[in-house]
């Protein structure tokens, strides 16, 4: 059994982690190239949104490398993920792979799936491998947001960009590569270590903007035109909600973290009192945080025909009116051209530091 | 009191019984006019670009309604079966629509709700400002009137009547026989409002119906629950959007009936249907049934259409000249 799974930001370090812990081979995508382009929209319906075209993108290159299955999440609600990979098969069986896909549904699902897919997972392992296993991953899943977001704050106050972008990467690395639990704690205090003396470029004036938004848009650099380092470069300190551990924390812990699903509730209320699926009420809800923080500004990044984007795309103006707030719309696809999306966050930069100084005076 | 409900959206499956709904607790039900170009002006005027066509017409009939009503139902639909959604739009559309009738008039909604339940027999579906009114003894008993009245509109429309003439036969008008025993038929599937909508999609239906072509139109109404759950019971995941998995299940039933072709009617950049589309071109491409697939926007011009439908129709008389030529020689 030759794994793979698609990519979403860094959650391919954890999840290929996990897997490898359990003793199975694993088959990493390519990092999304144009080549994942070309193929996710060459074989998608034209209208299914952009994660539903780099997953299959991905499939299909790991496939050539040698894959054999597929682990891809599920679910059932009003946005489309909980179906991708139903259509995602059928595709695939057109092109001609003869490929296992191991559907992580949850049981309320009414399919089989999830304990077909966990048996297949499960292997020979025992109890407290699977536990080591999990928790080997979620310590990764837990530092690499940390350090990412030691990262965004300290991009955008360094002087010497280049040096903190290589101590990072190599950060990354490190965190992949470790095996023992115990070590990944000290590989994240070498990097605040080293951060911590980086020389401070004086008379910066540090812009503090949040991304909002779909997960897969936020989380994922290749879609994104790398957003977060771009602003980084332009003196953003790039603040967000949405994150590999408050997701896993929300969605699979919420028992323990209840504290995500009741901060949501509390903000998004006055503006959208129901659940729409997908992330579109924390959208509001860190729209609304965002205001209340005074926030110099926010940007939305979301895939053109994203459903639950659009009701909360419909709402953020009037909050954003309420706060004296501005938002960037990002609607993202495959046509989306790097040059004209980098020019327009320049340009709302430009228009944020503006209203900072005038402010400031 | 006067009580708006925009013809859009859903109300061409659930219209007929609210406005009884209404009046059973003696209030006006005031329905507001078929799309009309002035209609899909104000409501795209209002929108966000990426809103899909259907939800801009519900805002510009709203827009419309509130000019001479007191209140404006707006339905806040999650799902109308179990563990089955609609598509998110539905589910925030109150609070859309808020935005859209501006700081003045945002509370002059009531909003509808549901659940997993259907609604005709929750009585928390009901907004709260008409047991205020009128009671909730009279409130539960014009519930029962509503589900009444739907469940035989349900079955008007299973007859093979489109929404309009369901209704005037609700009324006790008569209306027109749809069905010509002798013509060929077309099934044309799309959610409630892209197909009964005929300025939405450029009156298709009478396109196809009147005037030249001449042929008998099925649409997904055609089937109960029963009948479309029964074509996909080979599923292996179900598809949990009520109206995805009605479009699905009625394709392979039309299928089954015999149609000469298919035509599949989306909003441009409606999210369930780019998954389910794929689907239903897959199923018509196995079984060689011909498909057109139309994606209707805002921008849609009436010549482009006119003549990708001519030339489908086309290709259906000369495929089934050829099968009978097969069938003599």
């Amino acid at each position: 059994m030759r794994i793979t799974f698609p990519h979403m930001g860094l959650l391919s370090i954890p999840v290929q982690s996990m897997f490898k812990s359990l003793g199975h081979e694993v088959v990493v995508p390519p990092v999304i190239n144009k080549r994942t382009f070309e193929l996710g929209s060459k074989h998608s319906p034209e209208f299914a949104c952009l994660p539903f075209k780099m997953n299959l993108g991905n499939f299909i290159e790991a496939l050539e490398l040698g894959a054999d299955t597929i682990v891809m999440g599920g679910g059932i609600g009003p946005c489309r993920f909980g179906y991708y990979a139903q259509v995602q098969r059928e595709i695939l069986r057109d092109l001609g792979y003869d490929v296992e896909l191991l559907l992580l549904d949850p049981p309320s699902s009414g399919t089989k799936e999830l304990s077909k897919a966990l048996r297949l997972l499960r292997g020979e392992n025992s109890i407290k491998g699977i536990i080591h296993a999990l928790r080997l991953a979620w310590a990764k899943t837990r530092f690499l947001d940390a350090g990412n977001e030691l990262f965004r704050t300290v991009l955008p106050r360094v002087s010497d960009k280049k040096q903190v972008r290589k101590v990072y990467a190599e950060y990354l690395h490190r965190v992949k590569e470790e095996e023992k639990i115990k070590k990944i704690p000290r590989i994240h205090s070498d990097l605040k270590a080293f951060l911590s003396k980086m020389k401070v470029e004086k008379g910066r004036r540090v812009l503090r903007v949040k991304i909002i938004g779909e997960i897969y848009m936020v989380l994922e650099p290749r879609v994104n035109n790398y957003l977060e380092d771009n602003l980084g470069e332009l003196g953003v300190e790039v603040h967000r909600q949405i994150s590999m551990t408050s997701w896993v924390e929300e969605h699979l812990l919420g028992t323990i973290f209840s504290g995500h699903e009741k901060r949501k509730k509390a903000l998004a209320r006055p503006y959208l009192a129901s659940f729409v699926g997908g992330h579109g009420q924390e959208t509001v809800a860190e729209m609304v945080d965002a205001g209340v923080n005074r926030y110099d500004g926010v940007i939305q990044v979301l895939p053109f025909t994203c459903m639950p984007e659009i009701v909360a795309q419909s709402i953020l103006p009037e909050i954003g009116k309420e706060f004296d707030l501005p938002v960037l719309y990002l609607v993202l696809d495959e046509h989306s051209g790097e040059g004209g999306v980098q020019t327009r966050i320049e340009a709302f930069v430009d228009l944020l530091t503006r209203r900072k100084k005038h402010k400031e005076a | 009191m006067r009580i708006g409900l925009p013809r859009a959206l859903l109300y061409y499956w659930l219209g007929p019984a609210w406005k009884v709904f209404l009046q059973e607790i003696d209030l006006t039900p005031v329905v507001s006019e078929p799309t009309n170009k002035k209609i899909l002006e104000d409501g795209v005027r209002v929108a966000v670009d990426e809103a899909c066509l259907p939800v801009k017409i519900f805002f510009g009939h709203c827009l419309h309604l509130i000019r001479d009503c007191d209140f404006i139902l707006v339905p806040r639909i999650s799902s109308l079966q179990k563990r089955e959604y609609i598509c998110p739009k539905f589910m925030g559309l109150p609070d859309m629509v808020q935005r859209v009738l501006g700081q003045e008039k945002r509370d002059h909604i009531l909003i509808w709700k549901s659940d997993e339940k259907f609604f005709w027999d929750t009585p928390q579906a009901v907004p709260k400002g008409f047991f205020e009114l009128a009671g909730k003894k009279k409130v539960k008993a014009a519930l029962g009137k509503a589900k009444q009245t739907w469940v035989e509109y349900i079955k008007l429309l299973q007859k093979g009547y489109f929404p309009a003439q369901a209704e005037q036969l609700l009324l006790g008008e008569s209306a027109l026989p749809l069905f010509v025993p002798g013509r060929s038929g077309v099934g044309v599937i799309g959610h409630p409002y892209c197909l009964y909508d005929g300025f939405l999609n450029l009156d298709l239906l009478n396109l196809l119906q009147n005037g030249e072509y001449n042929y008998q139109i099925h649409t997904p109404e055609i089937f109960s629950e029963q009948e479309i759950n029964l074509e996909l019971s080979d599923i292996s995941k179900p598809v949990f959007w009520t109206l995805g998995r009605r479009m699905l299940g009625a394709a392979r039933a039309l299928r089954k009936k015999g149609v000469a072709g298919l035509i599949h009617v989306a909003a441009f950049a409606c999210g369930p249907e780019a998954l389910i589309g794929e689907l239903i071109r897959r199923e018509c491409k196995g079984h060689d049934l011909p498909l057109l697939q139309l994606n209707i926007d805002e921008h849609s011009g009436e010549a482009g259409l006119l003549t990708r439908v001519e030339a489908f129709l086309d290709l259906l008389t000369v495929r089934s000249r050829r099968k009978e030529g097969i069938r003599c020689g």
